[in-house]
């Protein structure tokens, strides 16, 4: 048989019996929906949840943390931290990509900023800080930005309140001005390149923002972080002062939003925390490294790459993310799974219609046979039928699914509150995921009419025609 | 070289040794371009003698032969392909899909060939026109009286341009004029084109224009007769 013909007989039956098979087909339609649309879901939570809140394809690895170690540092010894042999060590670990240290400041800051965006200077008692290499961060960093410390690059030229700086330089004194201590000479240095994360950004426009009836910062930020700079006050801050060193307040200009950045705090480049915790903190704390993020070739490679750092005696923060991992991929299954039992029954249903209508036709399809018809033609024939049915369902199934999808969307975007890492759009419906869904509703269909094919296949001519069973 | 040669064909239902016997020990030759009409009451075994000629039934005993070739043997596929090229069908019930116009219905048998019929519009008109219902391709079969539904089912039977026509009971769903017009065109296909005609019949009238009559009674055949056949019934 002509695969022309086929098509032609294929289309006259369906539209033959239109109402029985829409009927039939819409449990498929309904199931592809739901799959589709749970599969989509998921797909956008994990890229949220795991993408931006809980990153698979690294983990961060910091020093042991021992009870005789808690004890020194609160009598004031220096935290343990990670040496650069060890950095190296964890470079050789097979599955690691990349291996990038980072230096927490070592000392207190806080500071206040942010009048051309929100009118007002916005402080923070306390402002945690590290220092990345800067090849981590380069690719957020905004166009023209250059990430390193500043210190080689400043003028130092002499400066004071009557004699100001260059444009883009800052005039640094050797300590914070208090209002009552007169006016000191100071030296002209360009502002510390800084980086944010977007979980910052995402916790001020979710939390801080509306409870101080402040703008949101995304949109804003990303476009004029360029000009936006802080006052940065270094060995000082709302808990009390570094153990060594003079409190100075210097500038930090934002120069992107970053993964890379800390959450809560500001990154800037490796040098600069090394050589500020040399002068706030001592040698000790300039020389090792508070941890280290550890990339992944592939995320599947995170527990053999834990089991690797744990061995080398040091250990991996627990960011929840294979917890998360864990729960994102449990929900799906369970809505997975029952979306394909409703494909399942809509499948059954299918055969079952099927079987009903090659009793029904049993004379037509004794004609058939007649004509020439071979058991091939056939059971092509019904296969054909359920193929058609299954084309239409999943590609109704997969347009309801995008609808509701886009419905879903939208009253998130109008009704839901603003919070942390709200997405913009909930559902991501890959081309994988639009095949795989798609190929399972064809499927399905196609399996249902494999038995009543085999039937019809089987109907002896003779009997069919003469009226008999 | 004869075109059916049946030698002791039995053909019997169920396996166990008390199974209905529905053919038993036919033996007998047809010949190219016979017009022949096969009689028997109910249950005789005259239409799964048609089925067994028709290759739709090869579970049978003893020999049947159409042109030389051994029924039995043949694959399904086989089967399918001979009775496509070799034979056409007509049967008391007329099998058209209501839904389809009387051309699609007509156009059925070209559906399962193996390679695209040439000028197929052309041969559905001529199949129509021969039959008596040029004009009517577009209709549906709820439209068309019974006679005319036999002559569309008769139009599809002559699509490919078989040379045997076989014929089950095709006036016993039709009044007496509407069958005899029916018995009239087969006569005249018979006459003009050169078909062979294999008619399948409990109705002794309707023997009268055959030109060799079988009789078959408890699946044997009891008669095989040559007459003059009469110009109506």
């Amino acid at each position: 048989m002509r695969a022309a013909a086929l098509v032609d007989l294929v289309a006259r039956d369906l539209k033959r019996s239109l109402r029985t098979f829409s009927v039939a087909a819409v449990g498929i339609t309904v199931g592809v929906a739901t799959l589709a649309f749970f599969l989509a879901l998921s797909a956008g939570m994990r890229e949220v949840v795991l993408g931006r809140i809980f990153p698979l394809d690294r983990v961060e690895v910091i020093p042991p943390e021992t009870s005789v170690g808690s004890v020194l540092s609160v009598l004031g010894a220096a935290p343990a931290g990670i040496e650069p042999s060890q950095v190296g060590a964890l470079r050789r670990v097979p599955g690691v990509r990349a291996v990038l240290p980072r230096m927490r400041f070592a000392f207190p800051t806080s500071g206040r900023g942010g009048r051309a965006i929100f009118g007002r200077d916005v402080g923070a008692g306390e402002i945690p800080a590290d220092g990345v290499d800067p090849a981590l961060v380069r690719p957020d960093l905004l166009e023209g930005a250059d990430f390193s410390d500043p210190d080689a690059r400043s003028s130092h030229r002499a400066c004071s309140p009557s004699a100001a700086c260059a444009e883009g330089e800052y005039c640094i004194y050797p300590q914070i001005p208090w209002p009552t201590t007169p006016p000191q000479t100071g030296r002209c240095e360009l502002p510390i390149p800084a980086v944010v994360s977007p979980y910052l950004v995402e916790v001020f426009d979710g939390v801080i923002a509306p409870s101080h009836h402040l703008p949101r910062l995304g949109g804003v930020l990303l476009r004029q972080a360029n000009g936006l700079v802080l006052e940065w006050d270094l060995g000082r801050a709302g808990l009390g002062s570094a153990r060594q060193g003079t409190p100075r307040r210097v500038y930090a200009k934002l120069v992107g939003i970053s993964r890379h950045a800390m959450d809560l705090g500001i990154t800037v480049p490796l040098d600069v925390a090394r050589r500020l915790n040399r002068e706030y903190a001592g040698d000790d704390a300039a020389g090792t490294f508070s941890s280290v993020v550890v990339y992944l070739r592939d995320a599947s490679e995170l527990t053999a790459v834990s089991g690797a750092v744990r061995a080398q005696g040091l250990e991996v923060r627990t960011s929840g993310a294979e917890q998360m991992g864990l729960l994102v991929t449990a929900i799906t299954v369970i809505l997975t799974l029952a979306s394909v039992i409703t494909v399942i029954v809509a499948a059954l249903n299918i055969a079952h219609v099927f079987l009903s209508l090659i009793t029904e036709r049993r004379g037509e399809i004794g004609l058939m046979r007649a004509l020439g018809a071979t058991k091939g033609d056939v059971r092509a024939i019904v296969l054909g039928q359920s193929f058609a049915l299954g084309l239409l369902a999943s590609t109704g199934g997969l347009l309801l699914a995008r609808l509701a999808a886009y419905g879903c969307d939208h009253l998130a975007r109008t009704r839901l509150p603003p919070f942390p890492f709200k997405p913009d759009v909930w559902f991501v419906f890959s081309p994988q995921l639009v095949a795989g869904v798609f190929a399972f509703g064809v499927g399905a269909c196609v399996l249902s009419a494999l038995v009543p094919a085999r039937r019809a296949a089987n109907v002896e001519p003779a009997s069919a025609l003469s009226g008999g069973v | 070289m004869p075109l059916y040669e049946l030698r002791n064909l039995t053909r019997r239902y169920g396996r166990a040794a008390g199974g209905r016997v529905a053919l038993d020990g036919v033996t007998l030759t047809l010949d190219k371009g016979e017009l022949v009409a096969i009689l028997g009451t109910s249950g005789s075994g005259k239409s799964t003698l048609l089925n067994v000629l028709g290759a739709l039934d090869r579970d049978y005993t003893g020999e049947v032969l159409l042109d030389g070739r051994e029924l039995r043997g043949l694959t399904d596929d086989a089967a399918a392909a001979l009775r496509q090229r070799t034979l056409g069908f007509v049967f008391q019930g007329f099998h058209l899909v209501p839904s389809w116009s009387v051309r699609q219905n007509v156009a059925l048998p070209a559906s399962f060939a193996p390679t695209p019929v040439a000028d197929l519009a052309k041969r559905i008109d001529e199949a129509l026109e021969r039959v008596g219902l040029a004009g009517r391709g577009d209709d549906l079969p709820a439209a068309l009286s019974g006679g005319q539904r036999q002559r569309v089912a008769i139009a599809r039977a002559l699509l490919l341009k078989p040379p045997v026509l076989l014929c089950d009971e095709p006036t016993g769903s039709l009044d007496h004029a509407t069958g005899a017009s029916i018995l009239a065109l087969f006569e005249s296909l018979h006459r003009d084109e050169g078909f062979t005609v294999i008619r399948v019949t409990h109705e002794e009238r309707v023997t009268a224009i055959a030109r060799r009559v079988l009789r078959i009674e408890d699946g044997r055949l009891v008669d095989d007769r040559r007459q003059r056949p009469k110009e109506s019934v």
